[in-house]
């Protein structure tokens, strides 16, 4: 292969270098990268991979003009970064096609690469391909597929082959794409701001390495995000043999710590709980949030909700939930206890003592602290009577916030009801690192502040932001001579290293990792790195000895000992299936060690009275990670349907006591540190407890995006309230009134059902007694009509949905998947706030009952394709008419934009494009659309369309197999991602289809029936399964 | 109707009379006098003017029923076409054809097209737009559309109109004329 | 004489105040009745007003120009709320533009002497409100270079309009409303034109009037056809104009939407139209009759007759009120009652009641003969109908959507300025018509007014309009 036959003409001189190398830096010059640092960039060098440098070095010299910054828009409406020219995005399609040549990994990528030109084996123009690779959170990874067109990834999909999350996936991982092709993530390698190139810094830390080498990296110290990859492991271990004294740390900001805390202290031994919930008759969980959509839980929603319908084998579950802030388990919760986060080590004494009475091996753990109330004893008695009753088939959890301690009793509980090894297992972790939270970094800072440290190379996500606020880890690293830092953005923490790396993004690096129950999976490329970014693997690489490596060669070394026959075939099928086998972790049986868990216990102390601060991983944001996430930041937030804020949620009675209302700004003091957020009046909230949400706030400079409309940050940031102590809750909270005003922009205004029946709940033993349903349902009720009805009996299909509320827990999951598969556009908080969000999906959210403890219903609202659509005889201009299959489609070419269809629509499902949203996208951003779906413009209304595009697809390759549509083959994007299948979708005309069987249950209504609008989406009953003793 | 308008290229003598009531009775006298090509000119229609001409049932309504019918026929039958037999859609599961939604539109073409007819029927009728007349000639004529009320008769061809102007000045008519169409 | 003349009022089928002030004949009509076209046009009150209501009509122009170039997203418009102000101004001013051809047509069937003098003013008002509205379903779509979809033009996709739609309906009646209303006044006007052809002394005059009168030479072969056609226009425009705001009322009627969904919507719509209408007649004609110096024509009793039907239409309106109320507690609709509760205590409560204050009560001081003849109680009443008129078509559209069926979907509509200045732009737009045609066009039908003053003079034989065989 000679240089000359190379498509893409950007690449360096030593073409085999580049081409071998599969993740090799983008490809393209980036005429502003200047505009994107936070500093004007000054001097560069020639160095590795020159033409890339010569390039920028052009640029740097060159005059760099900021873009435009006044945007009516924020993140929605980026900046357009001039640096790509049709020339440059054409090359960086080939360059990733290159890419989808090589994942399916043959020895000579450039043959793939020629047949971009020619027609490549797999890669057919117009058709997407399918690529398994893993994304993690918390070091835990889930098995995704990304659609590639031709090279280009516009979806993530869940793996339905890799064990733990079958398919499903949650909204961060959805929205991934929308962060690998964010315009503002950091371009430039920089040494205290000056453009530097990798090969520089390869060079000084070569240098360096001679100094480590005499000591044995004794002043050499990593700080890392959490990570299970054997890959990064391995590199640990090469980089501890080389420097033995060189120490890694582990650094998050949502660390699992209590977790394996909570093991060593229950079995002396550090563990990782598996729960098997599809075993669970009673589930208690004690402020553990597992039913959000994250990569740690999704396994466990699906197996929820298995139990959650009235004919699940094994009869329907029943959840407890105590926690002090309304979250997605306890709205999902048959019996919701409102408890400070202080007092849960007191309940879970409590419990233990109660249920003590009636199971052996729960004496003695010592007596509950404080006068519990009254409400309190009441539920723990019914609780304890509900688990003794259910051994071995029930759960206790405990939540990641709550302290080792409340975990080492839950595990002491589980063992003592005979659940270990029924419901729960234990299994050695499956990250690296089990002390990622103050255990596993208060050593480095004693060591930092100590001036033991010469270097320091931090992998962890923007530590700077995240860390607690005693630490004060910026004025530290200040002092550290050499600190390294890999980050996405040149941002908080990038402001004060000497070294900023640009990092890669998952989807452009080789990589390994492992999910919750040990399965292996290969992280592989979808695309060349946009912005030149480096792998962590990379980064590790420099600091062992000898030429560079490239990650995927060290890769497939790595796991080649794992091939049991040919490596390449095997690797090639691993690749494939996503799934890398015999990761599995045996599980072991642990013994509680009774004696030490009471010795530990024994120095529990009494809470202090009073208001407590909660603070919880953002819903969207996580921990501020995806600030810049213009999906994640419009997502209504689950519960309080909040867009682009955090608030501090109050609880009704605290906030009558207080005459606060949501909006109002408040002072929120613990010990001697404050913040400023506005208030939130959020029903269920615990009154004596406030919860706010972390990650917010990030300031724009720090980030080079100005959000024209706000005033220097989208939310408050609140870290400053956090202690290294206890991240997660602190007692002693003071809340002052500001008397300031802060506008929220949500997407629900009004929060019950006002008596109407839309979204059906009834408890279980009255839709036992009354199994017929109520008027409202059709089945019982069938409205006459002067209208004939047309059949659809001569279509082939009769597209249908139907959604079960019993399972949906409103985790927002479908509702980004629909986004991105339907290239929804963003708004901005603005447009929110005039009530213009474009979501297809909208999660209604209804509460019930005493706004103090309300019950909550989540409703998916989306297009219902009625029959009869009141939409469609308004329509001046045939712009919206019906299928031959039933769809109800909207013809975007002819609308005019009359805006009749959704004034007519008892739903309000349609949605007006009142601006033109698409203008402002970056090229970047522009690779992000699915060119499925038509870009709407301005002025036509758009809404769910049953992913017709998807429908299509299937039909085409069915009538080419010469056969019908099977079920399995079509699911549209948010059936697709939900963890809970609360969707399904299919064929009315297939009796045995499980959306025929829904349409067939006793559960079925449809939304406003008394209309007759004869919807082809339809609803089961949400159904509850209370406890008679609590009622 | 020989008698609508007075015919082209031909003389005129005009008089102008006092008041309508002198004016209608003046056209029954002259009619007896057997000119029978005479025309009132006045700013409003005279009492019993139609009757002292001697003039027919208009022809107008039977325009505006033709017009009114066309639009009728011609609405709804476009919509049956449209929506029913060249491209019949599925509509909210409407049937194509809906005559009750169809009934709206045919009532707007309807009148529509009979009101055009009635308007451009009526030009025709008078034969209007007609910027130039031999009655302009005569510049006292202009009281016509004001304050006079003036007859005009028009005259055979070769007739001096010596007869026309004896019997009008009889009859008590002011400033009588003789006005030649100037068709140069 | 003038006994004789009062003797010739009073014969008339309403009695009261003349129809006509003082001795007049053909000669001092013509003078005094056109005089106001000659006067020169720098007359100060006519200047002021025109300057006004230009840049009334420059804000328009400037608000439709962002509207179209930014996109509605610069109204306030959103979802649920699909039409405000937008669609409210539509169904005003088309209202407003009843009166008119109510007045010339329906008042000429009955032979209501008295219309002579008002009609042709109301007439034109009819069609610059029509034009006024016609700006709106144009506007209010978002994409209205594609407008033209709604007509049923041979397109080679032989892609049609939808026959079932309301809004194809409004397109159909708007225009013909429009196009008939502009050939009946016209019809009416060519006559004066003429007048004003032969009246005039300055030759530009007499060539510009001279064209728009077509060779008018009064001849009576030309009355026979003429009067036979003027009627039998009239005869059309009557039912049209019922039918255009009764269609106007199915965009709402025919939707779903609790609040809309409502039979009694075609007659209290007429009603409210005509209730409106003369609202605006009486607004411009209290002071047009004074600066033009009609009042010897347009005589306090036709300002009376205006006040009574004022009155009537506004019973009317106020029984729809009543009647939507009623059904919607009767119905036992939970959605159908909400909107009306939401209407009296949800957040756009303010209008509500505004609405009735206008549109109920302040009619009712007409039932006294003397706030039916005090001309400045009368212009307040006719301004606060016009509010009124315009808080119902808001309150309708309005709240009607903003809180409808789901919950979960209810959200506010608050106007930008862009709404609010489309909305006066069109009253200046309208305005400056209106102050255009006062200048250069006869403000009441001359011929016909000579017509009734002969008629007064010598009352019999009373003369039919209906002529022919």
């Amino acid at each position: 292969m000679t240089p000359t036959r190379f498509p893409l003409p950007v690449l360096g001189s030593e073409p085999s270098a580049a081409l071998a190398e599969p993740s090799a830096p983008a490809l393209v010059d980036l005429p502003d990268e200047a505009s994107f640092a936070p500093g004007r960039v000054v001097g560069s060098e020639h160095g590795y991979d020159r033409t890339y440098w010569r390039s920028v070095e052009e640029q740097l010299h060159g005059d760099a003009a900021l873009p435009d910054r006044d945007r009516e828009f924020p993140l929605g409406a980026f900046d357009v970064p001039k640096g790509f020219a049709r020339r440059d995005f054409l090359q960086l399609m080939g360059a990733s096609v290159a890419l989808a040549g090589l994942t399916a990994c043959t020895e000579k990528p450039v043959e793939r690469i020629l047949a971009y030109t020619k027609t490549p084996n797999g890669v057919t123009p117009g058709n997407p391909l399918h690529y398994a690779t893993a994304i993690s959170r918390d070091g835990l990874a889930i098995g995704v597929l990304v659609t590639s067109w031709e090279g280009r990834p516009v979806k993530v999909e869940g793996n339905p082959t890799h064990p733990l999350n079958r398919g499903s996936t949650g909204p961060q991982d959805q929205a991934e794409l929308a962060t690998l092709y964010n315009p503002y993530r950091a371009r430039v390698l920089k040494e205290r701001g000056a453009g530097r190139s990798w090969r520089s810094f390869r060079e000084s830390v070569r240098q360096r390495a001679a100094a480590w080498a005499a000591d044995g990296g004794a002043r050499l110290r990593f700080l890392c995000e959490p990570s299970s990859s054997p890959l990064l492991g391995s590199m640990r271990a090469a980089i501890q043999q080389r420097f033995p004294q060189a120490r890694f740390h582990g650094w998050s900001a949502t660390p699992r710590d209590t977790v394996y805390e909570g093991t060593r202290l229950a079995f002396g031994q550090t563990l990782e709980p598996q729960y098997a919930v599809e075993k669970a008759d009673v589930i208690l969980s004690l402020d553990a949030d597992f039913l959000e959509a994250r990569t740690t839980t999704l396994d466990q929603n699906q197996a929820f909700a298995g139990r959650r319908v009235p004919e699940a084998r094994g009869g329907m579950n029943r959840l407890y939930v105590v926690e002090p802030r309304f979250s997605i388990t306890g709205a999902m919760a048959d019996h919701r206890l409102k408890h400070r986060s202080a007092d849960m080590e007191g309940f879970v004494l409590a419990l233990a003592a109660e249920l003590g009475k009636t199971v052996a091996g729960l004496g003695g753990y010592g007596t509950p602290v404080g006068t519990p109330s009254a409400e309190r004893s009441k539920f723990i008695a019914a609780l304890a009577k509900d688990l003794s009753a259910k051994r071995g088939a029930c759960l206790v959890m405990a939540g990641e916030r709550q302290s080792a301690a409340t975990h080492a009793m839950v595990h002491a509980i589980n063992a003592a009801l005979g659940n270990v090894g029924n419901t729960v297992t234990y299994t050695p972790p499956a990250v690296l690192d089990t002390a990622t939270g103050r255990a596993g970094w208060q050593p480095l800072i004693d060591d930092l502040r100590a001036g033991k440290v010469d270097t320091l190379v931090v992998t962890a996500w923007n530590p700077v932001f995240t860390a607690p606020a005693d630490i004060e880890l910026g004025a530290v690293l200040k002092k550290v001579p050499n600190v390294i830092y890999l980050g996405p953005h040149d941002d908080e923490t990038g402001a004060v290293v000497n070294w900023f790396l640009p990092a890669a993004h998952p989807f452009e690096t080789w990589g390994d990792a492992r999910s919750r129950d040990g399965t292996v999976s290969i992280v592989q490329p979808l695309i060349q790195p946009l912005f030149g970014g480096i792998s962590e693997v990379e980064l590790l690489g420099s600091f062992l000895d000898g030429e560079e490596r490239k990650p995927y060669d060290r890769l497939r070394e790595l796991h080649r000992s794992k091939a049991t026959g040919d490596f390449d075939t095997e690797w090639e099928s691993w690749l494939a299936a996503g799934v890398v086998p015999g990761g599995t972790l045996a599980a072991v049986v642990p013994f509680v060690q009774s004696d030490a868990l009471k010795t530990a216990l024994a120095r529990l102390r009494t809470p202090e009275p009073g208001l407590e601060l909660d603070l919880v991983a953002d819903y969207k944001l996580i921990d501020g990670r995806y600030a810049l996430n213009s999906w994640l930041q419009e997502l209504p937030d689950p519960i309080t349907k909040l867009t682009w804020d955090n608030v501090a949620q109050i609880g009704v009675g605290l906030a009558k006591q207080l005459e606060v209302e949501s909006g109002d700004l408040l002072k929120l003091t613990v010990g001697n540190r404050s913040a400023i957020v506005p208030a939130w009046v959020q029903p269920g909230q615990l009154d004596e407890a406030v919860t706010v949400s972390i990650g917010y706030g990030r300031k724009q400079e720090t980030l080079g995006v100005i959000w024209a409309d706000e005033p220097t940050m989208v939310g408050h940031d609140v870290y400053p309230l956090r202690s290294a102590a206890n991240p997660w809750f602190a007692t002693g909270l003071k809340i002052e009134k500001t008397g300031k005003d802060y506008t929220l922009s949500y997407t629900q205004v009004h929060n019950t059902q006002d008596g109407r029946a839309v979204a059906l709940m009834q408890d279980l033993e009255e839709y036992r007694q009354h199994p017929e349903a109520p008027e409202y349902r059709p089945k019982t009720n069938p409205l006459p009509s002067v209208q004939p009805l047309i059949e659809y009996k001569d279509q082939q299909y009769k597209w249908a949905m139907a959604v079960d509320m019993s399972r949906c827990t409103g985790c927002n999951a479908c509702v980004v998947a629909c986004q991105a598969e339907n290239n929804i556009p963003v708004v901005g908080k603005t447009q929110v706030r005039k009530g213009r969000e474009m979501f297809w999906i909208r999660l209604d959210r209804y509460y019930t009952g005493d706004p103090a403890t309300p019950e909550m219903v989540s409703q998916p609202m989306f297009c219902q394709h009625c029959e009869t659509a009141p939409c469609e005889y308004v329509c001046p201009v045939n712009a919206t008419v019906h299928s031959d299959e039933g769809l109800n489609d909207m013809v975007y070419n002819r609308c005019i934009g009359t805006r009749y269809c959704s004034n007519n629509c008892p739903y309000k499902v349609r949605h007006f494009n009142y601006l033109h949203w698409a203008q402002d996208k970056s090229q970047v951003e522009r690779m992000l659309m699915n060119p499925d779906v038509t870009i709407r413009a301005r002025g036509v209304m758009e809404k769910c369309t049953y992913c017709v595009q998807r429908i299509e697809r299937t039909r085409i390759t069915a009538r080419l197999e010469n056969r019908t549509i099977g079920e399995a083959e079509l699911k549209t994007a948010c059936q697709q991602v939900c963890p809970t299948s609360a969707l399904t979708f299919g064929s009315l005309h297939d009796p045995k289809s499980q959306v025929s069987l829904r349409h067939a249950d006793g559960r079925r209504f449809d939304v406003l029936h008394e209309l007759n609008t004869k919807p082809r989406t339809v609803y089961l009953t949400k159904i509850k399964n209370p406890n008679p003793e609590l009622a | 109707m020989e008698h609508d308008a007075a015919p082209v290229g031909r003389t005129y003598v005009l008089g102008q009379f006092p008041t309508g009531e002198a004016l209608v009775d003046a056209c029954y006298k002259v009619r007896e006098k057997g000119f029978e090509t005479i025309d009132t000119h006045s700013p409003y229609p005279l009492h019993g003017g139609d009757e002292a001409l001697g003039l027919r049932r208009s022809r107008v309504p039977r325009i505006a029923l033709a017009g009114g019918l066309t639009g009728m026929f011609g609405g709804y039958l476009m919509m049956v076409y449209m929506n029913a037999i060249n491209w019949p859609l599925n509509v909210a599961g409407r049937p194509p054809h809906a005559p009750p939604s169809f009934i709206p539109i045919t009532f707007e073409t309807t009148v529509l097209l009979s009101s055009l007819s009635i308007f451009f029927g009526l030009l025709t009728l008078m034969r209007l737009p007609q910027p130039y007349h031999a009655v302009f000639e005569n510049d006292a004529f202009r009281s016509a559309v004001n304050d006079g009320f003036w007859m005009s008769v028009a005259l055979p061809p070769g007739s001096d109109g010596k007869d026309a102007t004896s019997v009008l000045s009889q009859l008590g008519a002011k400033d009588v004329s003789v006005v030649k169409e100037d068709v140069a | 004489m003038a006994a004789e003349h009062a003797g010739a009022a009073t014969a008339d089928a309403l009695d009261g105040p003349p129809l006509l002030l003082g001795k007049q004949d053909n000669t001092t009509l013509t003078g005094n009745l056109l005089a106001h076209v000659w006067a020169r046009p720098d007359t100060r009150g006519w200047l002021l007003a025109f300057t006004i209501a230009g840049f009334g009509s420059a804000m328009l122009l400037l608000a439709i120009t962002v509207t179209i170039a930014t996109g509605i997203g610069v109204w306030g418009n959103n979802i649920p709320v699909g039409w405000a102000f937008d669609i409210t101004n539509f169904v005003w001013w088309i209202g407003i533009g009843h009166a008119g051809t109510l007045i010339s047509a329906i008042l000429f069937l009955f032979q209501q002497r008295w219309r002579t003098a008002i009609n042709r003013f109301s007439e034109a008002m009819t069609i610059f409100a029509v034009m006024c509205a016609g700006l709106f379903p144009l506007l209010h779509t978002g994409r209205p270079w594609f407008a033209y979809f709604m007509f049923p033009y041979p397109s080679t996709l032989e892609m049609w309009p939808q026959f079932k739609s309301p809004l194809i309906w409004d397109v159909f009646a708007v225009s013909t409303y429009f196009t008939v209303s502009l050939l009946f006044w016209y019809l009416g006007l060519i006559p004066d034109l003429a007048a004003l052809r032969d009246a005039s002394k300055s030759k530009v005059q007499q060539k510009i009037y001279g064209i728009f009168a077509l060779g008018w030479r009064g001849s009576g072969r030309h009355w026979h056809n003429y009067k036979v056609g003027y009627l039998l226009l009239a005869g059309l425009s009557t039912p049209l104009v019922v039918s255009v705001h009764t269609i106007v009322s199915f965009d709402f009627a025919v939707s779903v939407l609790p609040g809309w969904h409502t039979t009694i919507f075609p007659p209290y719509f007429v009603a409210g139209a005509v209730f409106s209408g003369f609202a605006m007649v009486m607004s411009w004609m209290v002071p047009a009759r004074h600066f033009l110096g009609l009042k010897h024509v347009i005589t306090e009793r036709h300002l009376e007759n205006m006040n009574k039907i004022i009155l009537a239409t506004g019973m009317l309106v106020s029984y729809g009120y009543l009647m939507e109320h009623f059904i919607a507690w009767y119905s036992g609709n939970q959605f159908e009652w909400f909107v009306f509760y939401n209407r009296a205590t949800g957040p756009y409560r303010g209008v509500y009641y505004l609405m009735l204050f206008c549109n109920v009560l302040t009619p009712q001081v007409f039932w006294f003969k003397w706030a039916r003849n005090s001309i400045p109680l009368m212009f307040v009443v006719s301004i606060l109908v016009n509010i009124g008129m315009w808080c119902e078509r808001f309150v309708i559209i309005v709240t009607s959507l903003h809180r409808d069926f789901l919950p979960a979907a209810w959200d506010m509509y608050y106007p930008t300025w862009v709404d609010i200045t489309l909305f006066l732009g069109t009253i200046g737009f309208f305005s400056t018509l209106f102050l255009l045609f006062l200048k250069f066009i006869p403000a009441v039908a001359v011929s016909e007014v000579k017509e009734l003053n002969e008629e007064l003079q010598h009352p019999t034989p009373p003369v039919t309009v209906v002529t022919g065989a």
